[in-house]
């Protein structure tokens, strides 16, 4: 395979090797992709938003729901922040933005993190195989440990009697953020072969 | 009423309340409320978009009119590439879908994006071999799961020694999954109570300053 004669690759393939250049020094094809980086994410999250503007809010005022006006008053409040004497009123739109967030994430919590959880975890301990079983013992150890290391509530969970449930609560955790980590690092290499790739693949054409 | 502190906090209240209550119930008028808060909400978030943007002005602007730093050119760059972005994708009216947005879109946003967040790889293994010694018994706890599940996402190792693949997959199921679920209930206990603190007003960090 030939390489590359598209702008596109060569302008690609730059900005990759520009942005991996940071991992010998601080250096300036790094600042260079960086600063293309910010500015291109920039750009491109304010025209997704004028997008949404239109679509979420334009598109309603524009079927006649005039109480679409509300939020764009609002929106416009969210730049007083800039002003001196009347910054109190970006306030206003922030806790619209907070509450709308803060009742998301309650009913998000409630139903995946606390009573999904619970479910799952509220089950048979015997298992088809004895295998199962096994795995499901262990899962219900880290489970209740993990949970008894984070009672901070209480003084007695971390002492005395008590005191080996968050001792082998916080063993549990560490195994599992351990695997967490090791996972993370696979999966970037991971990402960072698809970027050599492209480089051998798309570009210079090595590699089929 | 202070309308500079207590109308907020009630605008958040009223907003939480109706989040909530749309999951509980099933009236069609809370239901259509929240349909609306639901696209005001996307709205807002747009709107503040704009004002990272004006900060994004406020600051490499001054940098540009000062010139008191060597890198200056770049906070210009910077603010060239937010122009021409904003530029093509209005300018053709289409947005993200026009070619010419989808073209700068593949050239740069794409293949730095992909690059920066890959090259954290050299980073996070520089910290694995920092952090990966089996000090005492906890440093180990967190080597020895971090290597098996590192060794078992080769390819090499699983095909010299095939039990570690499996034992990778029993680390994920029974470890991870036991101490996750833990680590969730008490994220979701914990995002519950901040959650109901802000709506009844005992949290007032978002509103700045008195």
């Amino acid at each position: 395979m030939p390489v590359s004669s598209d702008p596109l690759i060569w302008i690609a393939a730059f900005y990759t090797i520009a942005a991996t250049s940071y991992a010998f020094r601080d250096n300036i094809l790094f600042k260079f992709s960086e600063n293309t980086y910010i500015g291109a994410a920039a750009g491109h999250a304010i025209v997704m938003g004028i997008k949404n503007i239109r679509d979420y809010g334009w598109a309603h005022i524009m079927k006649g729901e005039m109480i679409y006006w509300v939020v764009f008053v609002l929106g416009v409040m969210l730049y007083f922040r800039f002003h001196r004497q009347y910054y109190w009123l970006y306030r206003y739109p922030i806790a619209f933005l907070v509450g709308n967030g803060v009742g998301i994430s309650i009913r998000a919590a409630i139903h995946s993190d606390f009573i999904k959880q619970i479910i799952e975890t509220a089950k048979p301990l015997t298992g088809a195989t004895a295998f199962d079983t096994f795995n499901n013992i262990i899962i219900f150890i880290g489970v209740i440990t993990a949970l008894s290391h984070f009672i901070f509530t209480y003084e007695g969970m971390h002492k005395g009697t008590l005191g080996w449930m968050p001792k082998v609560g916080r063993w549990m955790i560490l195994l599992a953020l351990g695997a967490s980590f090791g996972n993370t690092i696979m999966t970037r290499f991971g990402q960072y072969q698809g970027r050599i790739l492209f480089l051998l693949r798309d570009w210079l054409g090595i590699v089929a | 009423m202070d309308a500079r502190r207590d109308i907020p906090l009630v605008i958040t209240f009223l907003v939480g309340v109706i989040a909530v209550m749309d999951y509980y119930t099933t009236f069609s008028a809370v239901k259509e409320t929240f349909t609306v808060i639901k696209n005001w909400g996307v709205v807002l978030n747009a709107f503040a978009l704009g004002l990272g943007a004006v900060n994004l002005f406020r600051v490499h602007g001054r940098r540009i009119s000062e010139r008191k730093r060597s890198d200056w050119p770049f906070s210009a760059w910077l603010l060239l590439m937010l122009v021409i972005f904003v530029l093509v994708g209005l300018g053709t009216g289409q947005f993200d879908a026009s070619d010419q947005y989808q073209w700068i879109y593949n050239a740069l946003y794409l293949p730095i994006g992909a690059t920066m967040y890959a090259s954290l790889c050299f980073y996070m293994s520089y910290g694995a071999y920092k952090i990966l010694r089996a000090r005492n018994l906890d440093s180990f706890l967190l080597f020895v799961t971090a290597i098996f599940v590192v060794l078992g996402n080769t390819p090499l190792f699983p095909a010299l020694f095939p039990p570690f693949f499996h034992i990778r997959e029993w680390i994920f199921k029974a470890v991870v999954g036991g101490a996750y679920r833990g680590i969730r209930i008490g994220v979701g206990i914990g995002a519950v109570v901040l959650g109901i603190r802000t709506l009844i007003g005992m949290e007032t960090g978002y509103l700045g300053r008195r």
